[in-house]
């Protein structure tokens, strides 16, 4: 008997233990954490306060119950009480959750007035949500990139076994300095996402046509990682987050590498491709871009998304070919990618071209980026 | 010779009315009651068969038996079905049956308008299933591609 209740009571005891120990990424870690700033460490205070308010009233209320439920069973020939009426007690139920509710709100609205502060920050971030995929321009230093998934389709498809970071990886991670504030617009670009970060206490709807804005201001370095939160279509699950947070100098360095590339971008327009480098690197494009429809081998799926092996717009009409991709296909669900760059959009299409066996079937005709300038060019 | 014209209309007395024109002309509180009560059932039960879709796929990490468009149909879906097909006739069907005999009416006002609302919603069901890529094909062929 006494050893049922010790057994019971080391059973509660340790299960109290869990939700309130604080962040420890355990596989038995049952609570949320105190993530890496200092408003997500309030949200974290405030929600553990709520919940403790929540257990001492659930205790409260199923106390008298089950003491009425049991001490008035048939075998303790219960007696019904004789009043009918107290204001005395109506009095008291009003007024004392009133003042729950009032010391739940006070510290609420203190976090909620720091969480919707929208001046600027020492970084600002336009974050742009895509289908499927996330933007970020930084808007003071001119640096701008998406930033996809990079997870392989053989770990989704079961094929190869998950690595650690399974649909949590991206090929271009949000670089952020350590300590200073940094300000997020997010918006969208077709329809509605939404940008969280666990670990920063951030989540605001990416909506096009209008601009949110969060900020958060990190005490540690690392790596955070977070998910798109608005079904988005097809890939919802599949455009994660990865917000890097580094040392001041290390960003300073990242950013002016990021303005280098751009320049280099911009050079690489105009020179000289042949066909071998602009299927090297469209086949990395494809990779990114076409693989979740067209697939690895460009069969596509029948009937819902056209092969391009064999395609007779692949093999014959470039034109056409440059159109589909720059505007995307009316009432179907090719998207138009005109914010690839000119050098990925000639890439990606050449190597389609180019490939399955497509440079023997028809023109063989590549595209270059000067083909993506000129039909940019306003037509007269 | 009589002066006066008897009617025998009523010699003939239509009992209750039965079987399927029972149900479907239906004026009668408990019996509106209960084609919701069953409705609401059968709704629970297709939402309940996405709702098992959706937990064997979500069994292991990864895309093992559903494609990601079909899969996002189906959440879509169990949602739309068991809160507008499940609940809402459910609460509707009970408070059909149980408030006019709570309060002592002998029936609902404006009575084959609330028959009308019940039929209704098997036909507007019948439109938002039709929605789902692989019944809509079936119905309606995907010659002008109407079903993506």
């Amino acid at each position: 008997m006494l050893s049922n209740f010790t057994n019971k009571l080391t059973g509660l005891l340790l299960t109290l233990s869990l939700f309130s120990s604080p962040a420890k990424a355990d596989w038995f870690a049952l609570n949320m954490t105190e993530g890496a700033t200092a408003i997500s460490e309030e949200v974290f205070n405030l929600h553990m306060l709520i919940f403790w308010i929540c257990v001492a009233i659930g205790v409260v209320v199923f106390s008298v119950m089950f003491y009425s439920m049991f001490a008035h069973t048939k075998k303790k020939n219960p007696v019904a009480a004789t009043f009918h009426e107290s204001t005395k007690v109506e009095i008291a139920w009003t007024v004392i959750p009133f003042l729950i509710l009032i010391a739940m709100a006070v510290p609420a609205s203190k976090t909620l007035t720091k969480m919707y502060d929208d001046t600027a920050g020492d970084v600002n971030i336009q974050v742009t949500g895509f289908q499927w995929k996330w933007q970020y321009r930084y808007l003071e230093d001119g640096v701008s990139f998406f930033s996809n998934l990079s997870t392989d389709m053989d770990e989704i498809y079961n094929l190869v076994p998950k690595g650690e970071n399974y649909l949590q990886e991206v090929d271009e991670a949000v670089v952020i300095p350590v300590g200073k504030k940094v300000r997020f617009l997010i918006t969208a670009n077709d329809v509605i996402h939404s940008w969280w970060v666990p670990a920063f206490a951030i989540k605001q709807d990416a909506i096009p046509g209008f601009v949110n804005t969060a900020w958060t201001k990190v005490d540690k370095t690392g790596v955070y990682r977070g998910k798109c939160t608005e079904l988005c279509g097809k890939n919802h699950g599949f455009m994660p987050i990865v917000v890097k947070v580094v040392e001041q100098s290390e960003y300073d360095e990242w950013v002016s590498g990021k303005r280098e590339a751009a320049m280099k971008m911009a050079e690489l327009t105009t020179k000289d491709w042949t066909a071998e480098e602009l299927v090297a690197r469209g086949e990395s494009v494809y990779a990114v871009n076409c693989v979740a429809c067209h697939q690895t081998n460009g069969q596509g799926i029948s009937g819902i998304f056209p092969a391009l092996a064999g395609s007779d717009i692949v093999l014959n009409d470039k034109e056409r070919n440059i159109e589909i991709l720059m505007e995307g296909v009316q009432g179907a669900a090719m998207n138009s990618f005109s914010y690839l760059s000119e050098v990925e959009l000639a890439a990606v299409i050449t190597y389609t071209r180019q490939s399955w066996g497509n440079e023997n079937n028809g023109d063989g005709e590549i595209v270059v980026p000067k083909d993506i300038v000129d039909y940019k060019k306003p037509k007269i | 010779m009589s002066a006066v014209i008897e009617n025998h209309h009523d010699d003939h007395h239509h009992g209750p009315a039965k079987g399927l024109t029972r149900w479907l002309y239906t004026t009668n509180h408990k019996d509106i009651g209960t084609l919701y009560l069953w409705f609401s059932f059968a709704m629970f039960l297709i939402g309940g068969a996405m709702a098992m879709v959706i937990r064997a796929e979500l069994f292991q990490p990864g895309m093992q038996i559903v494609e990601p468009e079909f899969y996002n149909q189906m959440i879509t879906l169990h949602g739309l079905i068991m809160i507008f097909g499940g609940v809402m006739p459910a609460f509707v069907g009970l408070a059909n049956w149980l408030v006019p005999m709570m309060i002592g009416a002998p029936d609902m006002a404006l009575p084959r308008m609330n028959n009308l609302s019940f039929w209704i919603l098997p036909f507007a069901f019948f439109i938002l299933l039709s929605s789902l890529n692989t019944i809509c094909e079936k119905l309606y062929g995907d010659k002008e591609n109407v079903c993506s």
